[in-house]
């Protein structure tokens, strides 16, 4: 169901570590649409060992996606007596009443998403692992990038990363940065991100990203600037911030 | 003795899925509450005739069963001071009245989960599987399959592998409504074995088959001696609410310990080799 923009539903799965002081952490989150017929859940999983998160608290979290899963395939949950479906905000509301001990649900919130799929990747990636993913395993974001068409003559050898439309949404909205790979933040705008082999682009940039504070727009040509010393996870790389693509 | 908490502050539904639609209070050990907040407790409140055949189940079976060597959370008696009752007055999204006097309550733990899709591999000791099930089955719980009435701990920091903890003795003896009904007696009699996780049979075969069966069974018997005592924890006002005779308890699982070898038949186990081979 790509393509129009759909109205859709989600839920933020959180993981509880002081019940006195009701303090938790996000370790999943739902995405649903009754129009479009999809529900999904995504769970952190031990090897993407999210900050605070010790082995323990992994056995635990597997408990509850193993039962979530369950639940949505057979559409069924505990104390449930009325008919209803998972790809339904009762179905969650429902749910959120079940989860009562570690692993704990949030009301149904409103989004509205061209593609669930992508849409529940970014949501866990802003929501989840905040950017903190890059260490292990698949990159979080790169299903957000695509290579873009051509290079820029002026930087031989250098492969051009555009950002698709639900990562560039996030740009947009102050919400990412090189924060951590570049000295230079990404602004509000369009923008590519360059660097210097395929092979080499998806960890460090994807590590790159996390929440950044509202920054002031910077003059457009100044962005264009190559940033030559990032080094991160051992591994030098050649990054072009840059609008365009 | 039963152990004396008293209500001090409410922090809210525990769920409102279950039956008796337990509260989370925190309740200290002094009336005075000078040991202020005390400890988290989930509450379940005096409620009907059924409701108080409820209290009467938690409070004997989890004693039952926590000096039979089964895992459960630590419980008390929750006592409700009048002016404690009467702050719930105002709270109309609470679908019953609370009343001075005595509740039911067992430690919040905030390191257990539950799970319905568990398996045999999950679990740490998996006899604590049919210690439970020969348990349940002497004093006829009905409802541990229900998703909640077993809750989960680690057994470590760096295990994967879990410890069963029985967390919902409210449905033993047939079950609340049965329990306080006239059909009380007959049906404990009459009723067969206990229900319990789906992988059970295999559990039965990788602790000794009809050997360990048989060793929970004169576990179950040996408890009852613990029953006279237990019975005499037992709020006044819940037998009197429930009026439910506390000799007829007595009768009944004396009687059902006398019949458990029949109910759950270790001899079908008999001739299966305990690596799970059946013998020619």
């Amino acid at each position: 169901m790509s393509g129009e923009l759909n109205s859709c539903s989600y839920a933020v799965l959180r993981y509880i570590t002081d019940p006195k002081r009701d303090l938790s952490i996000p370790i999943g989150v739902a995405l649903w649409t009754e129009k479009g017929k999809w529900v999904r859940a995504r769970f952190a999983q031990p090897n993407e060992a999210l900050a605070q998160l010790t082995p323990a608290d992994y056995a635990f979290i597997h408990l509850v996606s193993r039962d979530v899963e369950s639940w949505i395939k057979t559409g069924r949950l505990p104390y449930q007596e009325k008919e209803m479906s998972p790809m339904s905000d009762d179905w969650w509301r429902h749910l959120q009443q079940v989860l009562i001990h570690k692993t704990r649900l949030s009301e149904p919130r409103s989004i509205e998403c061209r593609d669930p799929q992508r849409e529940l990747d970014t949501l866990f990636a802003f929501i989840v692992s905040d950017g903190s993913l890059v260490a292990q395993g698949e990159p979080v974001f790169m299903s957000h990038l695509r290579k873009a068409s051509t290079a820029p003559a002026s930087q031989p050898g250098v492969t051009v990363v555009s950002l698709d439309t639900a990562l560039l949404r996030h740009f947009k909205a102050g919400m990412i940065s090189t924060k951590g790979l570049t000295s230079t933040p990404i602004h509000q705008g369009k923008y590519c991100l360059l660097c210097s082999s395929a092979a080499k682009l998806s960890k460090p940039i994807v590590g790159s990203f996390g929440r950044q504070t509202s920054l002031p727009m910077p003059n457009e040509e100044k962005l264009q600037q190559t940033i030559p010393h990032v080094s991160k996870n051992g591994m030098d790389q050649k990054i072009v911030v840059g609008a365009g693509a | 003795m039963a152990r004396v908490v008293y209500g001090y502050r409410d922090d809210g539904a525990q769920t409102m899925l279950s039956r008796w639609k337990p509260r989370r209070v925190f309740c200290t050990s002094q009336p005075d509450h000078s040991d202020e907040p005390g400890n988290l407790y989930v509450v379940k409140f005096l409620q009907n005739q059924a409701g108080a055949a409820a209290l009467i189940s938690e409070l004997i079976c989890t004693s039952l069963y926590t000096l039979a060597g089964i895992r459960t959370l630590d419980s008390a008696i929750v006592h409700v001071s009048q002016a404690f009752a009467d702050s719930y007055l105002t709270k109309v999204e609470i679908p019953y009245q609370i009343l001075m006097g005595d509740h039911f309550g067992t430690v919040h733990r905030s390191d257990v989960e539950t799970a319905q899709t568990l398996t045999y591999d999950q679990l740490a000791a998996p006899s604590e599987i049919l210690r439970l099930w020969v348990f349940d089955t002497l004093v006829n719980n009905v409802d541990r399959d229900i998703y909640g009435n077993v809750l989960l701990s680690l057994t470590g920091a760096n295990t994967q592998q879990f410890s069963v903890i029985a967390s919902d003795q409210s449905d033993c003896f047939c079950g609340a409504g049965v329990f306080c009904s006239e059909e009380f007696i007959r049906t404990m009699r009459r009723r067969g074995q206990a229900r319990s996780v789906s992988f059970l049979p295999t559990v039965i075969f990788n602790s000794g088959g009809a050997t360990a069966i048989r060793t929970e069974i004169a576990n179950a018997r040996d408890s009852l001696e613990h029953i006279p005592d237990i019975l005499r924890e037992v709020p006044t006002r819940w037998w009197d609410i429930s009026r439910i005779a506390p000799n007829d308890i007595q009768d009944v699982l004396e009687f059902r310990a006398r019949r458990l070898e029949a109910i759950l038949n270790p001899d079908a186990w008999e001739d299966i080799d305990v690596r799970g081979a059946k013998l020619l």
